[in-house]
């Protein structure tokens, strides 16, 4: 294949990726999901003040929802959305853009280790990689996730050239390093990435030549971990550690080897997610099409095989520790902690890809390609682009730029916004509203900015502006004079009638189903 | 090359054995469950058996015309069993949840997909290829038969075991998985004693994986 046909066929994969990553973007998913909020709010707030919302100058963690994210994506979006504008567009861009470049980076892995025997497979594993269900879902959220797998890849991918040339481990490890600061799971990973890659890998770099390459690159990982290491001794730095080794109801090496079970699990991946946070699903499809599963099985094989070779070692090297951080994380299947096992999982589908092309003849190439194709962006317009939208938008937090309209054409009311089943909803109100972020920096209270790194334990109520965000006491808040915003649940019929309050307003999804709804209070006899 | 002696195979096919959940929580379901028990064990027996001659000399393809028969015929009965204990109705079966779902689904396609929208989502043949699809991943679910049906101290014989199957020349046990998979496909996993028509071929990877860890020991 000559280099200007790669090079077509090249950019329109990567076209078509980009074509189906942005198309739509700002509408699906259907509404800004709490984390997308958060991460936009405080990226504006970076770029504004030079502070988080709690008015914290430049935090190595960001407190969020006391989660305290790695910094690198809000930092970058900060600075992205200095040219481009802030909003919740620049974010998902952000993702669409990694994404696009995780493509580019498995293309060059298949280029340098031959894994794949017919060069067209590079082609069609690539085209298959960029339109699975898994990366469109992630090129099209506008918070940390795929920034942090593209550094993972990234990294990866020196990692392996590094095995071949000992030279590259001077990026290889810094870059890991950097995707440490972009997400949870890969804080955990590079830690479990670096002790098993030294222990299989290691030993070409102790030689007497390459020695000094590891120890610079060793160096610049440890000047990376600068900023980590001068907060390691605070909760914040281990607070997502609560999760680890949750053992759940049963015994944690029970617990770890049932939850490793469902991640491999080809139903898990081939057909339905059991991710109980419907937020992290498409309805009616799972995270690589269902076909996929006979290349995946063929390649398993194919990878066993052949499994003293370097390559394939490496392969199931990556296979298994990929997924580790999102095995130990906590009881519960999280396919968001799973992401960088999506790499290794395309190279194994890869390998079976491969196998069938050399299989088959020319002409059947085209037709099982074509039909494939067809079928598999039949599968994703369906469950991506018509039921996703529709099914997932309560759980995308659909709605709240409504609730922001009718706030901002009320500015002298006062409103309550019930928070007792999305504890975290106020970001959205901040968000949309646009809320001046030095305002609300006073506002907030200020325990959290001076003890920032202690993880103090959060406390659901918010004020600011003419708005509180809390749960319901029916005791005062039905007396005053304000709007309380909830959803159904907020208000049973017989609370409306003895508080004496008044639906003034409702914001129905596209099912007719009421997700905001407006009571007027204060009129009620002897308050 | 080690030959395991017959005392050695049984002994192993006993410790295997002990591993089989289902034995245990078998007994429930009905008074056949003794001659399922029966049979399978038999059926595993005889292709243990086989295994065991197999793994010793891969690329063997004699086998005696009589076991062969004997096993073909064990396994017939096993499938009549699978397929009498299974509700096929109910495993293709809308639940009116369900059918509200598809429904509604329908009405989310934009006017011009229409048609599209009646295809995918309410069309009889398209319904039922999707429980067939449910079915089919059901049927490759680990989940499905670690720990409930197999405890968990065999799944890594089993997978090595598995590995080792793919590389045998021998054509009829091969058949008769392939055979079981695609009646299992159908049919579902659900079963009143779970897809059962499955377990002889799980208990004979189980073997090969242990009898190959055996041998790499010597």
């Amino acid at each position: 294949m000559s280099r200007l046909k790669s090079w077509v066929i090249l950019i329109v994969i990567i076209s078509f990726a980009l074509l189906v990553y942005t198309f739509k973007i700002g509408d699906t998913p259907g509404g800004v999901y709490v984390d997308e909020a958060t991460v936009s709010y405080n990226a504006i707030s970076i770029l504004k003040t030079g502070n988080d919302e709690y008015g914290m100058p430049h935090p190595v963690l960001f407190r969020l929802f006391g989660s305290y994210t790695p910094p690198l994506f809000i930092y970058l979006a900060a600075f992205t959305m200095k040219f481009f504008g802030s909003g919740i567009i620049v974010t998902r861009l952000m993702s669409s853009a990694s994404a696009l470049l995780s493509s580019g980076f498995l293309y060059l892995f298949l280029e340098k280790s031959k894994i794949l025997k017919n060069r067209l497979s590079i082609f069609v594993v690539c085209f298959f990689y960029s339109v699975s269900p898994w990366l469109i879902f992630n090129a099209r959220l506008g918070y940390e996730t795929t920034f942090a797998y593209l550094l993972n890849i990234v990294g990866i991918y020196f990692s392996y050239l590094a095995l071949k040339n000992p030279k590259k481990i001077i990026l290889a490890l810094p870059i890991l390093a950097l995707s440490a600061y972009t997400a949870h799971t890969q804080k955990y990973l590079f830690i479990i990435y670096l002790f098993f890659y030294l222990i299989l890998f290691g030993k070409r770099f102790l030689a007497k030549v390459n020695r000094k390459y590891f120890l610079i690159s060793l160096f610049i990982t440890i000047l990376i971990f600068i900023p980590y290491l001068s907060i390691i001794g605070s909760p914040a730095f281990w607070v997502k550690n609560l999760n680890f080794f949750d053992p759940g109801g049963s015994g944690i090496v029970e617990n770890i080897i049932l939850q490793t079970l469902i991640y491999f699990s080809p139903k898990t991946l081939f057909f339905l997610l059991p991710d109980i946070d419907l937020q992290h699903t498409i309805p009616q499809i799972s995270v690589l099409y269902n076909w996929m599963v006979i290349p995946f099985f063929t390649g398993l094989y194919l990878l066993f095989r052949n499994f003293k070779k370097l390559e394939n070692k490496f392969i199931v090297f990556l296979f298994i520790v990929t997924i580790i951080p999102a095995v130990l994380s906590g009881r519960f299947i999280s396919i968001q902690r799973a992401l960088p096992f999506l790499f290794p999982l395309i190279l194994v589908i890869g390998f079976g890809i491969d196998f069938f092309i050399q299989k088959f003849g020319r002409i059947a190439n085209v037709i099982l390609f074509s039909t494939l194709t067809a079928y598999s962006l039949l599968n994703l317009y369906r469950s991506y682009f018509v039921l996703f939208p529709q099914e997932r938008a309560i759980a995308w937090n659909w709605g709240y730029d409504q609730v922001a309209e009718f706030i901002k054409k009320n500015p002298n009311k006062r409103f309550l916004l019930d928070n007792s089943r999305n504890p975290r909803n106020y970001i959205e109100l901040l968000y949309f509203l646009e809320y001046p972020s030095d305002v609300y920096q006073h506002e907030v209270d200020q325990v959290y900015r001076n003890n920032y790194y202690a993880a103090e334990p959060q406390i659901y109520e918010y004020k600011f502006g003419n708005i509180e965000v809390r749960n319901i006491d029916w005791g005062p808040d039905s007396c005053l004079d304000q709007i309380i915003i909830g959803d159904e649940l907020t208000v049973s019929d017989a609370q409306m009638k003895d508080h004496h309050l008044k639906e003034i307003y409702r914001i129905s999804d596209f099912r007719e189903k009421p997700v905001f709804i407006f009571y007027q209070t204060g009129s009620k006899p002897g308050c | 090359m080690k030959i395991f002696k017959p005392i050695k195979v049984l002994l192993i096919i006993g410790l295997l054995m002990f591993f089989n959940n289902w034995l245990r929580t078998g007994s429930r379901y009905d008074y056949q469950i003794i001659f399922l028990i029966l049979g399978i064990f038999i059926l595993f027996l005889l292709l243990a058996s086989w295994g065991s001659f197999l793994i010793q000399n891969p690329k063997t393809t004699i086998v005696p015309k009589a076991v062969e028969t004997f096993l073909v015929l064990l396994y017939a009965a096993l499938t009549v069993y699978q397929i009498k204990s299974t509700d096929i109705k109910n495993a293709y079966e809308y639940t009116p949840v369900q059918i509200d779902t598809q429904i509604k689904r329908m009405r989310y396609y934009p006017v011009k997909l229409t048609k599209l929208g009646y295809y995918l989502e309410n069309k009889k043949e398209t319904l039922i290829l999707y429980k067939y699809e449910e079915n089919f991943f059901s049927m490759l679910d680990i989940n499905e038969y670690f720990p409930d049906y197999f405890s968990l101290v065999l799944l890594p014989f089993t997978l090595i075991g598995l590995y080792q199957f793919t590389i045998f020349k021998q054509k009829l046990i091969k058949v008769l998985f392939i055979i079981s998979l695609f009646i299992i496909s159908i049919l579902g996993v659900n079963g009143l004693a779970g897809p059962v028509l499955l377990f002889p071929f799980i208990n004979l990877f189980a073997f090969l994986g242990v009898v190959k860890i055996l041998q790499f020991k010597k």
